[in-house]
Order: structure tokens, then C-alpha cells, then sequence
């Protein structure tokens, strides 16, 4: 993962938008970044991360605070990131979640958002989805990333101090020892799989123990209970041998008692028959007498029904007779007469309807007749639609014309429309246009006008000027002049006291110097010698010195102070003068152009020229309300002269529509005439016309087609009533030769019927009836006659068996007692119960010697499976234990950490010779190797130290030692990573501080040793605030920082 | 008219943590007696005077001593800052000295400051040029083509207006090379990150000057020709090979008429020698001679000796680096060959972890459990 630019937009410190382009430092080499304490630098390397993973490096920052508290309300808060990897280009943009203003007060949420655009594939969205791509793509997540690719701020020590946990995964990652790592857990599977299985075995040994059959009688029924109770307490599976040999033993005393109970059984059984054959033979005497009983009664019953049966034999004789001789031609006879009945009527029928096919016929002729008569009519009607439908065209004529003068009624009405309105345009211009003119002229003298007003607008602005510029300069001018005069005078009125202080104490020194010659020269007076001066002999009062002595020099200096003086004061006077001069000058000038202003002559001004000031600012008064009124009047003019200009524009139009009008108008009057006279000539030709019959031509035509149709009508009516005459004829012909028929049929079942009845009354007399009605009286169903013919048979049989049996029944009692059975039932019922009981016993027996027979057997199979189990599970366990590396007491090394160690090494030897220069030699990692020791300390670090010998543990160096071996811990980790598979690249590293805590010499060499690896392909960013490195690092990012957030500046080192 | 060429002063510099303001103080006096007996006029100084931008009190009172030694001496000084000086720092009170003809220039605003003195020869000019970037060229010189460092000089000495005719000096402070070659480095330069890339100048650009005085390179060396020189640093400032084989030296100009130029070098004998010592610990004790010395030592045992930088010091008060070279460290410098597990096979990986954590290798049937486990993991297929 190698940046190319990070843009962060109102995101920590950055007020607004902030972006850093790698790109510009080139594919590798060392950058710096550096800037105030707080200013952001940070920033940058938590804007990476938080694009990649959606986290911030170092512990303190927060992902909820990154909003920047200097942005503006409305700047979104944004960090877009583009990068390479592998190759191809990515670009990662991503917004946490903040809240932001309302338009209308309070705070609203925005939400967080992300997206990761990898073309050409689709682009993904979502704050935790691209957090789940850059992991994917990138094959390490944030702490790893941490591990690899950034030394944060305050957190070198934990790349040293990694717990084993994490660190054994990250190595997991570069050597991709998972695999070994699954090893073991698929280990301790398979030993929980078989650990389970055991369990269920000793489960099962147990259930099936619980199964065995036993009484409280039996002797191993205490040991039993036991059993059961360390089953419970869950002890089963050590009782193993007990209860096998138990449970032989049981099955043994089973055995035995099984066979007691079957000997048992046999005699019991043996007894109980014997009673029942004994009550068998009381029984059967019993059923003997039973038997005579019941016959010798039987017999008695039949006796009394003989006559009854006697009767009924006589009747069943005469019955037969009349049912197989006389019924028969009974019913040939009724037959016969039937058929007769039917013939008779069906003729008489027929006869009807003849009749009714005669009436038909009748009226059939009637109607054709009818309609014959209606024929003359018919041809009359089909002449007259022939005529009218010769004068339809007429019609057709007609109906054209009237349509033309409908036209032209139009087109007139329209031309009176169209003049009316021309009229009324040509009134309104002529109106208009006189109005126009009449307004115009009113105008005509405005634009003169305008031209005056201008010209007195001007003068009177002149004047005006000249007035302000009196007033705003040459009055202030000699304002000030004045004052300058007043200084100078002042000026000259100080030098002027100097001076005469000065001379005044020239004067006294001069006379003190006097006094004093004279006080020196008085001393010398001696009396009677002539004084110097005046030659007296006298010195009445000699001069006494002074009380100050004054010298010649200081004279002289005082003196040449007094000049000064002087000279002072007369430059002043002169200058005082000059200036009076120029102010009156000046003055004088003012109150001329003042005079001149006014209209008014110089003496007559005021004496005081801001009184005369005063008067001009009246005049300035006067003149703005002078120009003024005099812009108002000159506006109006303005607008009438553009009015009067505008007028004259419109008359020139009105005047050319007036005509355009006017020629309308003509126009339309001679169209209309047009129309006229078109219109009389349809009138003419329609008048000419033949007058119609029907008012139009559907009308006619109508007619036409009615006359048409009552013709065809006429011509149907006949045809369909000659059709009716000729059916209804055919009809009476088909009757007449049925009636012929029916008349033959019946005169020959006259004569069968006549037959049939003699041959009955021959029957009826043979049979011995008297007449019909005897007969009719017996005659009775053929069933009937059976049944009663079978009563009397059973009876017949009945009589005769029972007399049989009953002779028989005499002769088996003979010599038979009667006895009572009831004591030999109680006997043999109690010797079944004996029986039965024995019985119930042995097959309890039976069940329980079965039921502990199979515990045995299972038993004895399970477990020997148990045994094999045991010793399975034991190898699993120690299996799994040494692959995972939770032996008991030894070194809790795993598989995987073995592998791992290996690769670290390979590590700590990269680290080392990045070390070695960067410590001058001092320093060297070493992993730690302990053998014995608790706890998981394979991959735990030691440093040895050259100058003393001694390794000790990496805790203990100190801040700049630490960041020095992290530094390179960290090297050697990228180093490999790169160099090994598992497409994890590793193209840039941030160091953020921590060479604050080097001492230069320190610091030199790491310097030196970072700049050997620009060699290679690896971007190394530095953030720094130590000025050495910015001395000698040229790519530079500067981050300045003020009160309104911080920004950003690169410098390439030109 | 005699100069002497001196220049990367570093004042207050630290060495492997060793303040070397006592060796500094020697050699600085040293040259104020060389500059009496050569019977030196003017002293050059091309940049670099102090170690770090804001001095120590130490190195401040050292230079203070020496300008005011030469001034007594009546002799003129030409100095400039390097990139290692504050320009603003140096250049203070710099018109105040001007009038003990001391001056230092720290300034450059377009215009080269320029001394001119007068010898029997007639006029020399000494231009003063601090170390400056080309940015700041392009700054005052907005028209000049200021894309590399390279065309950024030339526009600079092109606009300085050099008269050719007489003779010319310049003193200067920036990364001069060679046509054919770059000029070696000693090793205690710090311009690291820099080297060679953006910031080069031909030596041509100056051929103009009669003699270029250049500081900035530890090295003593001429580039292009002998009177277009680097002067070296005075001192053995790091413990590289290169410079701990060097002699330092100065040279001392004399320009006579235009176009003669002399040029001889003086050597310079430090107060202490810097210097490597190698062998194993135990004869490098006994056999200690010349104790004052700063030592860089290298152990050959082949065990880590137990306190071997204390020992070493009661007999070396002043080892700077203690290191080794034995076949660990040889070791160590090789390109690691990766983990040692490289190329192993899983059979084998399993049987030595086995042996190292259960004394013995696994069993039959444990190797089948195994087998299947791994498979199960995709370790093997």
C-alpha cells in the first residue's frame, strides 16, 4: 500500500480543504513533516488509517471527534485517499458521522459514509463494507497494518512489547502458518469426538447393567444395590470387572432355579387332570335323564296339532286344481277382448281427423283465392317506383342549388362585418391624428428651451465650484497660515526672553568680572600708591571680590551663548516677519476673489475675514438651491422635448395606416358587389326549375323503395297460400286409407274373442267350479300353495323321529342313577389354580434368567470396545496436547509458534542489521529461548547489549533505545513481508515522533541508516518537530497552524 | 598578497557523544601560529563555522576568541555561512566588524557582496557568497532559470558583473563538481539525503575567479582545477575509515600578478588522535599505548565478552564505539537466507518439534492420526 494523496476537507485542524500529494516526492526516499505542536501532523497519518480501516491511530483520538471545530457550517466533513497496491490504483473516499446545523437552528446528523472506487471493477459503498474490501485487498486489518506500516506516536514500545497473541498472529499472516494452527484444533476435535464416544460407552455399560432382574430374595441383592448406587454417583465405569464377574454369577443361579420351577410344574399339572376326568363321567350320567325329558315332552306338543294339519290338506287339493287347469284360459280370453276394445277406438279416431283435413282443405282454396285477387294491385305499385326513381336526379339538381345560395348568403353577411369594422378603424385614426398634431404643436419650443437651461446650468455650476474651493481651500490655507504665523511669533516672542535672560546675565557676569578685576586690582591698593585706574592716592572703598569668582572664559562662553541668542532671536523675527508677510499676502489675495464671489467690492467686506467666510457659505447655500431647481426644471424639459420627438414619430405611422385603411375599405365594397350578383342568378335558376313532389330526395326515394317492397310483399302472399291448399289435401288422402284399415282389423278379433270365451266354460266345468266367481274365490299364488304343502310334510317328519328317539332315551336310563356334581367341580378347580401358579413361576423365572443372560453377553462386548477406546483417547490427548502447546509442566510451546519461531528469527536477524549500524554496534535483538519456561514466551524479545555482554529483556531500555529497536523491529518486519509470499506488500512506513528522543549522534545514524533504504522501493514518511531532520530531509510538509485551523504547504527541497 | 584557506569549522560539534571544544581550541591556535609564521595577510573562511545554527556558549566564546586574536594580530577575515549557520546569526554585528576588517557575510539579496583590497598588484576582489538554495535566487532573480542549482549559479555570477580583466577571489559554500568526477566524500558530512541529486554545480560556473574557496565537503580536494579547492574540515569529525586515513591539512594561497596563483598545503597536528583499533579484547588491554586518544575499538573474540566496554575504559577513557567482528556479526551482515524452516519438509518439521518437546518421535499409529489431521488442514495434499 503506498500513498499517492491524501485530501482532507474540514477533518481534524483543517479548517477547509487540505491535501498532500505524495506523488510529488517520487516512488521512494524520506519526507518530513513538521509544524507547531498541535497544528495537525497527526492528522495526516490518522487520515490514512481512517480511510483505510475507519479507525485513527494512536489511542487518544476518537473516530466521533474528527469533524475540524474551525469548519465552516456548511464544509462536509471528507478524507479521500488514493493509493496503490499491487499495481493498480484505488481511491477510498470516506465521511464519519457528525452532526452539523440546521438552516433552522438545532443540530441535524449526518450519517458516515464510505466508498471504494477500483476501476474497472464495480465500485463498493458502506462504511463497514469498504472497511471489509481494504482488509480483504490489503489481507491485514488495522492492528496489523499498525504492526507493519506505522510507528504511531507514543506506541513504538508496543511493537516490542507485543503480547505473544497478537504478534503470533500477525507472523500467522506472513507465513502463513495457519494451517498448523487448524492442525491442532482438528486434533483436540477429534480427541473431544473420541473422548465423547468413550463416555457413551461407560453410558451404555451402565444402562445396560441397570437392566438386570433380580429379587429381594436373592442373595446378591445387596451387592446389586451397591452397583446401582455407584451408578448413580456415576462410579460405573471402574466397576467394570465387578460387575461382569457379578453378573456370571447371576446368570448361574438363575439357571438353576429355572429348572426347580419346570419339575414342579409337570406334577402340579399331572394332578389337576385326574380331577377332571372324574367330574367328566358325573356329567355325561347327567345328560341322559336330560335327554328323556326333553322328548317324552316334545311328543306331547305334537299330538295336539293332527287335526289342524288335516283340514289344511283338503284345501291344498282344490287350490291346485284351479291354478294349473282353469287360470290359463282364463287369461287368454281377457286378452283376446282387450285387443278388440283397442281397434274400436283407434277407427273412430281416425274418422275425426278425416273429417278435420276435409275442413282445411276448404280453407285453404278460400285464401288463395284471396290473395290471387291482389294481383292487379301489384303491378300497379311496381309502375310508380319505376317512375319515381326516373325523377330522382331532379332531386339531386335541386338540393345543389339550394346549397350554393346558402354559401353565398355567408359570404355576404361576412363582407358586412368586415366593412363595418374598416370603418370604424378609419374614423379612429383620422380622430387620433388630429389629437397628435394638436400636441405637437403645443411642443414645438421646448427643445430651444433645453438648450438655454443647459447653458445656465453650466455657469451656475462654475460658480459654484469657485465658491467650494474657497471655502474648502483658501480659507483652511489661511487657517493655517495663521497659525503658522502664531508659532512663529510665539516662537520668536521665547527666543526673544531667552535672549534677554541671557543678556541679562551677561551683563552681570560682566559686571562681576568687573567687579572682580577691580577687586583683584583692589587688592594690590596699598594706600598712598596710586591706583591703577585713576591714580588716586585715596582708596576710601576698594571693590571687594565677589563672592563668586568669574572667569574670562566663562565670560567668553557666555558670551558666545548670548550671540546665539541673539542670532536666534533675530531668525525668529525674521521669520516671524516672512510669515506675516505671506498670511497678509495671503489674506489679502482671499478677500479680493472673496469680493469678487460676492458682486461686491473689496472694502465693503467685513472686517474679520471669517465673517466674510461666513458670507460665502451663504452664497454656497444659495447657489446648491439655485442648481437645484434649476436640474428639476431642466429634467422636465428634457421629457417634454423627448415627448414632442416621440409624437412626431407616431404621426408619420398613423398617417400611412390611415391610408392602408382606407384602401381596405374600397376593396371589400367591390367584393361584396361580386357576391350580389352571383346570388341573383341562383335565385333565377332555382325559380326556373320544375316543381318537385316530395319536398327532397331521400324523401322520394323512401317512397320509391315502399312501393317496391308492398309489390314483393303482394307476390309472397300468393305463393305461400297456393302451398297451403296443396299439404292440406295431401293430408286427407293419407287419413282416408288408415280409417280402411282399421275397419278389417277389427272384424277379425271379433271372431278369435267368440272362440276363447266357449273354450273357458268348458274348463270351469271339468274343474267342478260352478261359475267364474267359485273360481275366482280359490285362486291363489303359486308360492302360497307351496308353502302350505311343505307345512304339512315337516309335520308328518317330526311325528315320526321323535318316536324313534324317544324309544331309545327309555332304554339308555335303564339302570341309571342321578347324582350331584357340585362337590367334584370345587376339587378340580383348586388343583387348576395349583397348576397355574406353578406355571406363573417359571415363566418369571425363565424371563429374568433371559433378560440377565443378554446383559452378560452385551457387557462382555462392550467392553472390550471400552478398553480400545481408552487407549485411543489417551494418544488424541496427547496429541493434541503437545501440538497446541499445553503440555502439563512443560514449555507451552505450539506447533505453529515452533514454525513461527523460525520465520521470527529470520526477522530479528533483518531488524538486527538495521540495528547494529543505527546503535554503532551496541545493540542486537535476540529471541527469547528458555526452554523451561511457564507461559508462552516463544516469541518474546531480548536485546543484548555488546558493550557489557548481557542480554536483558527489551522492557527495560530506555525511550531512545526502545524507538531504535522498534524502529528496526519494524524494518525487518517489512523487509520480510515483502520477500516472503502471501501478497502483503508492505511500500511505506510512518515514523510519527520518537527521534525526539535519539541524541544526535543517535540520531545521525539512524538518519544514515534510513537513507540506505530509499534504495529499495519503500516511501518513508517522518513527522518531526526536531530541526536537525528538517535541515537535512529536503521533501518537506509544512503545517502552519493560526487561529482559524491549519493548512498546509509542500516544499520539494529546491 | 597570502591567504589562508580555512573553512567546516563545526564549532561545538559533538563526536559519538564527545564534545570536541578542546581539540578545537588546540587546532584553531595552532593556526593563528601558522598564520604568524607563514606571514598570512587575510584568513578565508568558507562556511560551516559552527556545528548548529544556534551555537553552544562554548563554541560562541571559541570563535569570539579567534576573530579577536586575528584582529590583534592586524589580519582581515573573509567569512560566509554554510548550511550548518544561521545566516542571520553569523551575520550579526557584521558592518560593526567591518571596521576591523573582519567580514562576514551572511546576506545574499541579488547582489554578491564584495571587498576590494589593494595589494602591490593592484586591486583583488573578494566576493562573498553564503550558502544559499535556488529558490532564493529565483526570489531576487525572477527572469533567471532557476530549474537546478546548476543554472541558478550561473544566472547568480552572471548578474554579479565579474570583471575578468583583474583579479577575483571567491569564497563559497555549496556542492562543486567536477566533469569527470564528484568529489569524495570523508564521511562526517551531513548532507545525507542530498547527495548528488538536485544540487550539484559544474566548477566551470566559477572560472571566472582567480581562486574559489570552498567549504562543505571534508574532504581536502581540488575540483577541476588546483585553485578551485575544498578545504577539508580541520578536524577527524567521524569514525569512517576514509577520513580516520586522512592527514588534515590547509592551504595557503598566494596571489601575485593576475594569473599567478600559488597554492601549498600545510598539515595540521591534532591535540588527539582519532584512531581504530582492532584485536581481541584482552591484547587490546595489555597492550594500550597513546591512552588519550579517542578509540574506535573492534573486538575479534568470538564470544561476547562480559563487560567489555567498562573494562575497556579503565585503560581508554575516551572510546567513542565499541563493536565486533566475528562470525556472528559476519553472520549477521549476510543476506538472511528466511526461516529456517524454509525447505523443511512437513515430516520433518513434525518429527524435530516431537523431539524437542516429547524426547521422542511420534508412533505408528500416531504418525497416521497426524498425516490425516494435516491433510484435513490442507497443510500437506
Amino acid at each position: 500500500m503506498k500513498p499517492i494523496k491524501v485530501v482532507m476537507n474540514a477533518f481534524g485542524p483543517y479548517a477547509a480543504r487540505a491535501e498532500v500529494d505524495f506523488s510529488q516526492f517520487g516512488d521512494k526516499g524520506i519526507f518530513l513533516i513538521t509544524g507547531d505542536t498541535g497544528a495537525g501532523k497527526t492528522t495526516i497519518f490518522d487520515a490514512i488509517t481512517f480511510a483505510l480501516f475507519n479507525k485513527t491511530s494512536g489511542a487518544e483520538r476518537e473516530v466521533g471527534s474528527l469533524r475540524s471545530d474551525f469548519a465552516a457550517d456548511n464544509e462536509e466533513t471528507f478524507v479521500e485517499l488514493t493509493f496503490s497496491h499491487m499495481g493498480r490504483e484505488y481511491r477510498i473516499f470516506r465521511s464519519p458521522k457528525y452532526q452539523k446545523p440546521k438552516r433552522n437552528g438545532g443540530m441535524t446528523d449526518k450519517p458516515a459514509k464510505a466508498a471504494l472506487y477500483r476501476e474497472p471493477d464495480e465500485p463498493v459503498e458502506g462504511t463497514k463494507a469498504v472497511t471489509d474490501a481494504v482488509e480483504e485487498l490489503l489481507r491485514i486489518d488495522y492492528d496489523q497494518f499498525k504492526q507493519i506500516s506505522m510507528i504511531a506516536q507514543g506506541e513504538f514500545r508496543k511493537v516490542l512489547n507485543a503480547d505473544p497473541n497478537s504478534r503470533g498472529e500477525i507472523l500467522q499472516k506472513i507465513f502463513g502458518t495457519g494451517g498448523y494452527k487448524r492442525m491442532g484444533f482438528l486434533m483436540r476435535e477429534r480427541f473431544d469426538k473420541a473422548y465423547g464416544g468413550l463416555a457413551d460407552l461407560y453410558k451404555s455399560l451402565d444402562q445396560y447393567f441397570d437392566g438386570i432382574r433380580w429379587t429381594d430374595e436373592s442373595p446378591f441383592a445387596e451387592a446389586i444395590s451397591q452397583q446401582l448406587t455407584l451408578s448413580k454417583e456415576g462410579r460405573g465405569k471402574y466397576q467394570i470387572e465387578q460387575r461382569l464377574a457379578l453378573l456370571e454369577q447371576m446368570t448361574e443361579a438363575d439357571e438353576a432355579e429355572a429348572a426347580d420351577c419346570e419339575t414342579n410344574l409337570t406334577a402340579k399339572r399331572a394332578a389337576a387332570d385326574a380331577a377332571a376326568k372324574d367330574l367328566a363321567l358325573i356329567h355325561a350320567d347327567l345328560a341322559l335323564f336330560e335327554k328323556y325329558d326333553r322328548l317324552a315332552a316334545e311328543k306331547a306338543q305334537l299330538d295336539g296339532q293332527a287335526e289342524t294339519m288335516t283340514a289344511l290338506e283338503q284345501n291344498v287339493s282344490l287350490e291346485k286344481k284351479a291354478l294349473y287347469d282353469v287360470k290359463p284360459v282364463y287369461d287368454g280370453l281377457q286378452a283376446e277382448e282387450a285387443a278388440l276394445k283397442k281397434t274400436e277406438m283407434d277407427l273412430q279416431t281416425a274418422a275425426g281427423q278425416k273429417n278435420m283435413f276435409r275442413m282445411s282443405i276448404n280453407m285453404a282454396e278460400m285464401r288463395m283465392n284471396d290473395a290471387i285477387s291482389q294481383m292487379p294491385q301489384m303491378e300497379k305499385k311496381k309502375a310508380d317506383a319505376a317512375l319515381l326513381k326516373q325523377e330522382e336526379g331532379n332531386y339531386q339538381l335541386w338540393d345543389q342549388l339550394q346549397a350554393e345560395l346558402a354559401a353565398c348568403g355567408e359570404k355576404l353577411d361576412a363582407y358586412e362585418e368586415q366593412l363595418r369594422e374598416k370603418t370604424e378603424t378609419v374614423e379612429n385614426l383620422t380622430a387620433a391624428g388630429k389629437e397628435a398634431e394638436a400636441r405637437a404643436a403645443s411642443l414645438a419650443d421646448r427643445p430651444a428651451k433645453l438648450a438655454e437651461l443647459k447653458a445656465e446650468k453650466a455657469r451656475l455650476a462654475d460658480r459654484l465650484l469657485d465658491c467650494r474651493n474657497l471655502l474648502d481651500v483658501k480659507f483652511p490655507a489661511l487657517e493655517r497660515n495663521g497659525k503658522v504665523l502664531h508659532d512663529s511669533q510665539m516662537a520668536y516672542v521665547e527666543r526673544r526672553d531667552v535672549f534677554d535672560q541671557i543678556n541679562e546675565a551677561y551683563y552681570q557676569m560682566e559686571k562681576q568680572l568687573e567687579s572682580l578685576r577691580a577687586g583683584i586690582l583692589a587688592q594690590t591698593l596699598e594706600a598712598g600708591q596710586p591706583c591703577p585706574v585713576c591714580g588716586s592716592l585715596n582708596h576710601p572703598n576698594p571693590a571687594k571680590l565677589p563672592d563668586e569668582a568669574v572667569t574670562e572664559e566663562e565670560l567668553k562662553a557666555l558670551k558666545t551663548k548670548r550671540d546665539a541668542a541673539e542670532a536666534a532671536k533675530t531668525k525668529a523675527g525674521e521669520e516671524a516677519a516672512a510669515c506675516k508677510a505671506a498670511f497678509d499676502s495671503g489674506l489679502a489675495a482671499l478677500m479680493e476673489a472673496s469680493a469678487k464671489m460676492l458682486d461686491t467690492e473689496t472694502e465693503k467686506l467685513p472686517a474679520h475675514y471669517e465673517e466674510t467666510e461666513k458670507l460665502v457659505r451663504k452664497l454656497e447655500g444659495e447657489l446648491e438651491e439655485k442648481m437645484q431647481t434649476l436640474s428639476g426644471e431642466l429634467a422636465a424639459c428634457e421629457r417634454e422635448t423627448e415627448e414632442l420627438q416621440q409624437l412626431q414619430e407616431q404621426l408619420q405611422t398613423s398617417k400611412t395606416g390611415l391610408e392602408d385603411a382606407k384602401a381596405d375599405l374600397e376593396n371589400l365594397q367591390a367584393q361584396k358587389q361580386k357576391v350580389q350578383l352571383e346570388k341573383k342568378k341562383l335565385d333565377g335558376q332555382l325559380a326556373a326549375m320544375k316543381p318537385l313532389q316530395y319536398e327532397s330526395l331521400e324523401k322520394a326515394v323512401d317512397a320509391r323503395e315502399k312501393l317496391e317492397k308492398e309489390a314483393a310483399e303482394i307476390q309472397e302472399n300468393y305463393d305461400k297460400k297456393r302451398m297451403g291448399l296443396e299439404s292440406a289435401k295431401k293430408s286427407f288422402a293419407v287419413q282416408e286409407a288408415r280409417e280402411k284399415d282399421l275397419q278389417a282389423q277389427k272384424t277379425q278379433l271379433q271372431a278369435a274373442a267368440e272362440n276363447k270365451r266357449n273354450a273357458f266354460a268348458e274348463a270351469l266345468q271339468t274343474a267342478g267350479f260352478g261359475d267364474k266367481d267359485a273360481f275366482l274365490a280359490v285362486i291363489v299364488e303359486k308360492e302360497e300353495l307351496e308353502s302350505e304343502e311343505e307345512t304339512l310334510r315337516s309335520y308328518q317328519t317330526a311325528v315320526s323321529v321323535n318316536e324313534a328317539a324317544l324309544k331309545q332315551a327309555a332304554r339308555d336310563i335303564e339302570g341309571k342313577v342321578r347324582t350331584d356334581a357340585t362337590q367334584a367341580e370345587a376339587a378340580l378347580a383348586e388343583a387348576r389354580a395349583e397348576e397355574e401358579a406353578a406355571q406363573k413361576r417359571l415363566g418369571d423365572v425363565t424371563h429374568r434368567r433371559n433378560t440377565n443372560r443378554a446383559v452378560y453377553e452385551k457387557f462382555l462386548q462392550l467392553q472390550t470396545s471400552a478398553a480400545d477406546k481408552l487407549e485411543e483417547v489417551t494418544m488424541l490427548q496427547n496429541l493434541a496436547d503437545i501440538l497446541q502447546g499445553k503440555m502439563k509442566g512443560k514449555n507451552r510451546t505450539s506447533f505453529e509458534t515452533y514454525v513461527q519461531m523460525a520465520g521470527f528469527d529470520d526477522i530479528i536477524r533483518a531488524a538486527n542489521q538495521r540495528l547494529q549500524p543505527m546503535s554503532g554496534g551496541q545493540y542486537q535483538l535476540y529471541r527469547h529461548e528458555d526452554l523451561e519456561a511457564k507461559g508462552n514466551v516463544a516469541l518474546n524479545l531480548d536485546i543484548l547489549d555488546h558493550y557489557t555482554g548481557k542480554k536483558r529483556a527489551v522492557n527495560t531500555l530506555s525511550g531512545g533505545e526502545s524507538f531504535m529497536a522498534s524502529l528496526s523491529l519494524a524494518l525487518g518486519l517489512s523487509d520480510r513481508v515483502t520477500a516472503g509470499a502471501g501478497g502483503i506488500r508492505v511500500d511505506t512506513l510512518f515514523i510519527d515522533e520518537g527521534f525526539g528522543t535519539l541524541d544526535e549522534k543517535s540520531l545521525n545514524d539512524a538518519l544514515l541508516m534510513l537513507n540506505q533504504l530509499t534504495d529499495s522501493n519503500k516511501l518513508i514518511g517522518i513527522i518531526s518537530h526536531r530541526e536537525e531532520l528538517k535541515e537535512v530531509i529536503p521533501k518537506k510538509v509544512l503545517i502552519k497552524k493560526n487561529n482559524k485551523g491549519s493548512s498546509i504547504e509542500t516544499d520539494l527541497g529546491l | 598578497m597570502k591567504f589562508i584557506h580555512l573553512g567546516d569549522l563545526h564549532l561545538g560539534k559533538n563526536v559519538n557523544d564527545f564534545s570536541m571544544i578542546e581539540d578545537q581550541q588546540y587546532i584553531l591556535d595552532q593556526i593563528a601560529d601558522i598564520i604568524e609564521a607563514q606571514e598570512i595577510d587575510a584568513v578565508l573562511l568558507a562556511g560551516d563555522i559552527y556545528d548548529r545554527s544556534i551555537p553552544s556558549e562554548e563554541a560562541v566564546k571559541l570563535f569570539d576568541g579567534f576573530l579577536t586574536k586575528l584582529a590583534a594580530m592586524g589580519r582581515s577575515v573573509f567569512a560566509v555561512s554554510g548550511n550548518h549557520d544561521s545566516d542571520e546569526r553569523l551575520h550579526f554585528g557584521s558592518s560593526l566588524f567591518a571596521a576591523k576588517n573582519i567580514y562576514i557575510n551572511g546576506r545574499y539579496d541579488g547582489e554578491i557582496p564584495c571587498v576590494t583590497v589593494e595589494d602591490d598588484h593592484g586591486p583583488l576582489h573578494i566576493w562573498l557568497l553564503p550558502y544559499i538554495k535556488a529558490s532564493r535566487v529565483g526570489h531576487f532573480l525572477p527572469e533567471a532559470d532557476t530549474s537546478t542549482y546548476d543554472k541558478a549559479f550561473r544566472a547568480v555570477i552572471d548578474h554579479a558583473d565579474v570583471d575578468g580583466a583583474e583579479r577575483n577571489l571567491l569564497v563559497l559554500h555549496q556542492f562543486v563538481t567536477g566533469a569527470a568526477k564528484e568529489p569524495e566524500l570523508a564521511g562526517s558530512e551531513t548532507m545525507v539525503l542530498n547527495v548528488g541529486t538536485i544540487d550539484k554545480i559544474g566548477a566551470d560556473c566559477f572560472d571566472v575567479f582567480d581562486y574559489v574557496a570552498m567549504g562543505h565537503i571534508h574532504r581536502a580536494q581540488a575540483v577541476g582545477r588546483e585553485t578551485c579547492r575544498y578545504v577539508g574540515s580541520m578536524l577527524k569529525y567521524s569514525l569512517d575509515r576514509n577520513e580516520l586515513a586522512q592527514t588534515k591539512t590547509v592551504p595557503v594561497i598566494t596571489m601575485g600578478a593576475k594569473g599567478d596563483v600559488e597554492v601549498q598545503l600545510i598539515p595540521l597536528q591534532p591535540l588527539r588522535e582519532i584512531r581504530h583499533i582492532r584485536g581481541h579484547l584482552r591484547d587490546l588491554i595489555d597492550s594500550a599505548t597513546d591512552t588519550e586518544d579517542y578509540i574506535y575499538a573492534t573486538l575479534t573474540d568470538e564470544e561476547t565478552q562480559f563487560d567489555a566496554m567498562a573494562r575497556l575504559q579503565e585503560v581508554y577513557p575516551r572510546v567513542m564505539k565499541l563493536d565486533y567482528d566475528n562470525a556472528a556479526s559476519r553472520a549477521l551482515g549476510a543476506e538472511g537466507g528466511g526461516p529456517v524452516t524454509e525447505g523443511k519438509s512437513f515430516h520433518q518439521l513434525i518429527g524435530e518439534f516431537f523431539q524437542l518437546y516429547q524426547g521422542s518421535q511420534p508412533g505408528e499409529k500416531e504418525w497416521a492420526i497426524i498425516e490425516e489431521t494435516a491433510r484435513e488442514a490442507g497443510v500437506i495434499e
